[in-house]
């Protein structure tokens, strides 16, 4: 079973600029972020939504959503059943590169 | 709709996009371009589900653009086209989000050099928008994201080998022609390469310039 410490590896790495992981009740489990509790709502209802989706596109589940923005430090929100998983990336990093790196990082801990 | 058409432009230019669609909180969907595939009532639910996220988002970052939605099989790709329209392509995971970014701000650009205020702009000015239109696809096509950016820096280097300064002019105009005829792509790149070898009077230097160019492809 993953504690929140394990979680606290995200921030370790490459292209991960801050990550918060968050209960689907709003809890902040764990985060390097100093405004995490600003975000996380945004985080659960982004993820909720995203899940929600399968209704839309015949029961399709979706991997990750990433909100794109100017300064290329796009935000990355996975599903972890009753958590969500926020990723704000590096702008240099590349998106993919970096999702196929959390969902392995995610399986390891599984 | 304007939008109509730019949208099919974009679906047929790329064939890893298989449809996309448009919608305005004010008007719902008003384009629905996925072939029937994904109905009204769906797209709608989508286009608000979507939006409400870079919404969201959009309190705590002020700099939010679009939004990706990555599934197994395919990727949901939206973006603000104006004020409260949005432009929305479903495309396989193959396709990057540089090419696809890319192809709907060059269509976006041909909108703005082909809207109806041009024709009665003084020329001045319409030569100042084109010059800007131009520059915007050459930093979209040279952008760190774009897979165009290495073969073209290699081009243009391998150019200026061979016909010295102007090779900056020529290769822009080349460019700038090549992409207003085709939708920039490795694939349309032999097009691109054959009218830049024609600038080049000498033709040892010609067949110079084009071996070493299929050589730095090989490589």
């Amino acid at each position: 079973m993953a504690t929140a410490k394990d979680f606290s590896r995200l921030g370790d790495i490459e292209g991960v600029s801050k990550y918060i992981l968050v209960r689907n009740d709003g809890y902040v489990v764990s985060e390097n972020y100093e405004e995490a509790v600003a975000l996380s709502s945004a985080i659960v209802t982004s993820g909720k939504l995203c899940d929600s989706l399968s209704d839309d596109l015949e029961g399709r589940r979706y991997i990750y959503c990433c909100v794109e923005r100017a300064s290329g430090d796009n935000i990355l929100v996975f599903s972890l059943g009753r958590y969500y998983l926020g990723i704000i990336k590096h702008s240099e990093s590349d998106p993919q590169q970096l999702s196929d790196t959390i969902i392995g990082f995610l399986k390891g801990l599984a | 709709m304007e939008y109509d058409s730019k949208l099919a432009d974009i679906i047929a230019s790329l064939p890893e996009v298989t449809g996309g669609f448009l919608y305005a909180p004010d008007r719902g969907i008003y384009s629905n371009q996925t072939g029937g595939v994904v109905q009204d009532e769906s797209l709608q639910q989508i286009s608000l589900k979507l939006t409400k996220i870079v919404s969201m988002m959009s309190v705590h970052f002020h700099d939010t653009g679009g939004i990706r939605v990555c599934f197994r099989d395919m990727i949901l790709f939206g973006t603000m086209i104006q004020e409260g329209h949005w432009l929305f392509l479903l495309h396989q995971p193959s396709l990057s989000p540089g090419m696809i970014k890319m192809t709907v701000q060059m269509a976006l650009n041909i909108h703005t050099e082909e809207s109806p205020e041009a024709d009665f702009s003084a020329e001045p000015q319409e030569a100042t928008e084109n010059l800007q239109t131009n520059d915007n696809i050459m930093a979209i096509l040279l952008s760190e994201e774009s897979e165009l950016r290495l073969p073209l820096e290699n081009i243009h280097s391998q150019l200026a080998h061979y016909i010295g300064p102007v090779a900056e002019l020529v290769f822009n105009d080349s460019v700038e022609i090549w992409a207003s005829n085709n939708t920039p792509s490795l694939e349309n790149l032999p097009e691109l390469i054959s009218m830049i070898q024609g600038e080049i009077d000498d033709e040892d230097d010609r067949n110079e310039f084009l071996n070493s160019l299929q050589s730095k492809k090989e490589e």
